[in-house]
């Protein structure tokens, strides 16, 4: 049954909060036709995921989408001509994008994007155009919105009704021993008030909805006072951890709200949000219910009213910092998240009433209960990190906060670096090694890909600044190859941590935590973080050199196992490298730059180029040379082993070593190919890491490749020497 | 007679000397705003009962300013720092919330 919600102004029934899941739309106009019922609300599109199976369309490094939500804004109580969207990928990649809009028909909408937060390089559109279809019953209202612009190409989606509220919060209002939580008031109990004012029972979760957020109360609870009758900050923060039934060190959309007698500041504090105590700030506010906020004017004209009024209003006030707002005159102070504009004439329940011109009876002469515009667009569009409750910074410390991690996990991820400890030298390459391991007694299904870079979430954070994701260079698109996984097997992968195509994040000096996921059906797998730190460069030539080195180029020429050149973007890379393998032999690096170098010659290496009159492109075929390849690989593989191990990895130098010593042979050099890996059996033999050898059947395959090397490979020194 | 006076936004560990009428009325040291109650300091200054200068100095900015303030209308003047300017404000009553 339809019915009036006053909270929202909306003509509804009931939420939606199970709808199935919204599909992706063709590009049929299917939602055409005027709308009768009201449209704004919160909206999803969220995605069962299965493996390897593409879920698009998906912004480009926010694969897959877990969940994708719109807050649409046009109509209802206050509405802000506004729809903010949240794409979030498994884990921390996540978008947040708002736009203003224009209505252009009677159903239709167009805005321009006009902020974005969070991965914005995987979201280049720059316009919306939102088609809606209301309906008197929830379920069948729909949104579809079009992105264009940003020279992507054009994205459709259709998202589902999900709720009238943009949010939902929960509230406890707690109370000292003697006082009482009063959570309402008679709107027009006091004369001085907007003529236009509905004349209705208010209570603070009927204004919080006003203000787009859906409500939860729990049950409030007796504080006992505290010692010396008034109240420190301190306290309050003790008797809200004691008392509040939702305590917890973390951000939620929850608040203690507390009613004591004074504070210890003395009556001049009407309320504090005073929760600016430990990691998790904003959960905890209180009023002081014997303060000035008790004081009339003397001869108002409804003194018991103008307390009840102001009681209310100071307790929404402090709420609204909770969700943190600022004071209406402070806008432009501190970090706004998008510019503001001081509102020091604003009523609202955040400016202070006796700081306007004409004092707090021109104030309520025309309050009307409510938040600002521009506050009501921080509440229901901002990024949900700026706003809830006890949040922190943007992925600080809750890079992992939305993982599906089960109960009780049948699979491990271990992130590891086979080294003593996790200490790299300047300009070394961050190559991690990860196992992803059944520990339960059935077998499991995984993508036998679980474990490349780019089907694993991986998170870098340097001390001290905010985290980021790795976005591999490379996307692969493959057929799924499933694989069983019998209790106690693993399989295992490598992932260049350093750069990507955000850059090299794991590069300059300092400590670094690495945290990755590896992603399971429905299941995330996370690693334990791994600490590493970075030393400084020795030189002051090595940072000169580094700053070559810091580049795309040379980035993606270590992650793909070098290039052939002849593609100039790629030359310069080959150049840094091999003036790092000429200036730096002693440093790890070099050991990288000479197998880049080195693996293109190891083969017939195939290059598309333009032709000279760039009508056409040519393959270009270099051959393969396999003296240079040695003279460059090596040293690597043979000379500093045990280095290389250490550096490379495990994985890499034995799949290095392995495929260098097949493709020598196949290029006919057959004793430098049975050379590289009778050293790398030897090397791997040696190797101990925290005195755990390497498991006997790595060593075993390698030596059953040596065999099919043999008989016809036999080591022996080379006699060509390099000119 | 007396004014209630309070120091409110952009202070952030300042010193902050005011003068009435040219004689040291308040010296604060450390002075910095919580900012969810837009308060830094407050106190009542004895002034005189006809319009005075008050010498605002915040020497750890550099600022200087001085203001007329007839107290018979501006029992209750509220001053804050904003872009190396100070601001004044003479609100109807001084609370913090």
């Amino acid at each position: 049954m339809r019915r009036y919600d006053e909270e929202l102004e909306l003509l509804d029934s009931d939420d939606a909060e199970d709808e199935p899941d919204a599909e992706v739309s063709s590009e049929t106009e299917t939602l055409a036709g005027p709308i009768h019922s009201p449209v704004s609300g919160l909206y999803a599109r969220s995605i069962p995921q299965k493996i390897s199976i593409p879920v698009g369309p998906a912004p480009k490094g926010i694969r897959p989408i877990r969940k994708e939500e719109v807050r649409f804004d046009v109509d209802g109580r206050y509405p802000q001509m506004t729809v903010s969207g949240t794409i979030s990928g498994f884990l921390v990649a996540r978008i947040h994008w708002i736009a203003e809009l224009t209505k252009i028909g009677a159903n239709r909408w167009q805005g321009a994007i006009w902020f974005k937060d969070g991965a914005i390089a995987s979201f280049p559109y720059t316009d919306v155009e939102v088609t809606a279809l209301g309906s008197p019953f929830p379920a069948g209202r729909r949104l579809k919105i079009k992105f264009t612009g940003g020279g992507a190409t054009k994205r459709t989606v259709v998202y589902k009704f999900r709720s009238k509220y943009f949010r939902t919060v929960n509230l406890e209002f707690d109370f000292q021993q003697g006082e009482i939580a009063d959570t309402e008031i008679n709107a027009c109990a006091h004369p001085n008030r907007p003529a236009s004012l509905a004349c209705e029972t208010l209570t603070i979760p009927k204004v919080i909805r006003r203000a787009g957020c859906q409500v939860t109360v729990d049950a409030g609870s007796e504080v006992p006072a505290p010692p010396g009758a008034t109240w420190s900050d301190m306290e309050m923060h003790d008797a809200m951890q004691i008392h509040w039934s939702r305590f917890a060190n973390t951000a939620q959309w929850a608040m203690w709200v507390f009613y004591g007698s004074l504070h210890e500041f003395g009556t001049g504090l009407g309320g504090i949000m005073f929760d600016d105590i430990g990691p998790n700030h904003r959960q905890g506010t209180a009023l002081f219910v014997d303060s000035f906020i008790a004081q009339p004017p003397p001869g108002d004209a409804n003194p018991a009213a103008w307390i009840d009024r102001m009681r209310f209003w100071t307790a929404i006030h402090e709420m609204g910092h909770s969700f943190n707002l600022a004071h209406s005159w402070q806008k432009t102070l501190g970090t706004a998240w998008v510019p503001l504009a001081d509102e020091p004439e604003a009523r609202s329940f955040m400016n202070y009433p006796f700081n306007v011109v004409g004092g707090q009876a021109a104030f309520f002469a025309n309050f009307e209960y409510r938040f600002s515009d521009q506050e009501l667009l921080f509440i229901r569009h901002a990024p949900e990190r700026f706003v809830q409750m006890g949040n922190a910074d943007w992925f600080d410390h809750h890079g992992f906060e939305e993982a599906a991690v089960p109960a009780e996990p049948t699979l491990q991820l271990e992130l590891r670096v086979n080294r003593e400890r996790a200490r790299y030298e300047f300009m070394e390459p961050v190559w991690l090694e990860l196992k992803l391991k059944n520990i339960g007694d059935q077998p499991r299904l995984v993508d036998a890909d679980s474990l490349d870079a780019d089907s694993l979430t991986v998170i870098l954070k340097k001390q001290g600044k905010e985290a980021r994701q790795l976005i591999p260079f490379r996307q692969k698109c493959t057929q799924p190859v499933t694989k069983a996984l019998m209790p106690g097997d693993a399989i295992y992968g490598t992932v260049l941590a350093s750069a990507g195509l955000n850059g090299w994040d794991v590069a300059e000096p300092g400590t670094y935590t690495i945290q990755a996921a590896a992603h399971v059906g429905d299941e995330d797998v996370v690693s334990a973080p791994l600490d590493l730190k970075i030393a400084p460069p020795n030189s002051r030539d090595e940072e000169y050199v580094a700053g070559d080195l810091f580049d795309q180029g040379p980035a993606r020429v270590l992650t793909l196992g070098g290039s052939g050149g002849g593609i100039p973007f790629l030359e310069g890379a080959n150049d840094v490298l091999q003036e790092i393998v000429e200036r730096f032999p002693e440093r790890r690096i070099s050991l990288h730059a000479r197998v880049a170098l080195g693996n293109p010659h190891t083969i017939d290496y195939k290059t598309v180029l333009p032709t000279d009159d760039l009508q056409d492109v040519e393959v270009v075929i270099s051959k393969a040379d396999p003296d240079e390849a040695t003279d460059l690989i090596e040293p690597v593989l043979v000379d500093e082993a045990q280095t290389a191990l250490e550096t490379l990895g495990h994985i890499r130098y034995r799949t290095i070593a392995e495929r260098t010593a097949k493709r020598l042979e196949a290029a006919g050099a057959d004793a430098a190919a049975a050379k590289t890996l009778d050293s790398a059996i030897e090397a791997l033999a040696a190797r101990k890491v925290d005195g755990r050898p390497i498991k006997p059947e790595v060593i075993e395959d390698l030596k059953e490749t040596r065999k099919e090397l043999a008989p016809k490979s036999k080591a022996k020194p080379r006699t060509k020497a390099k000119a | 007679m007396q004014i209630h006076l309070a120091l409110q936004d952009g202070f952030d560990g300042d010193d902050v000397v005011l003068r009435v009428a040219g004689s040291e009325a308040y010296r604060g040291e450390n002075i910095t705003t919580r900012t969810q109650i837009s308060h830094a300091a407050d106190m009542q200054l004895e002034v005189p009962d006809h319009p005075f200068t008050l010498e605002v100095d915040v020497p750890t900015r550099g600022v200087r300013e001085s203001l007329q303030i007839d107290p018979h209308e501006h029992a209750n003047v509220t001053l804050s720092l904003r872009d190396g300017r100070v601001v004044a404000g003479f609100p109807e009553q001084i609370g913090f919330v």
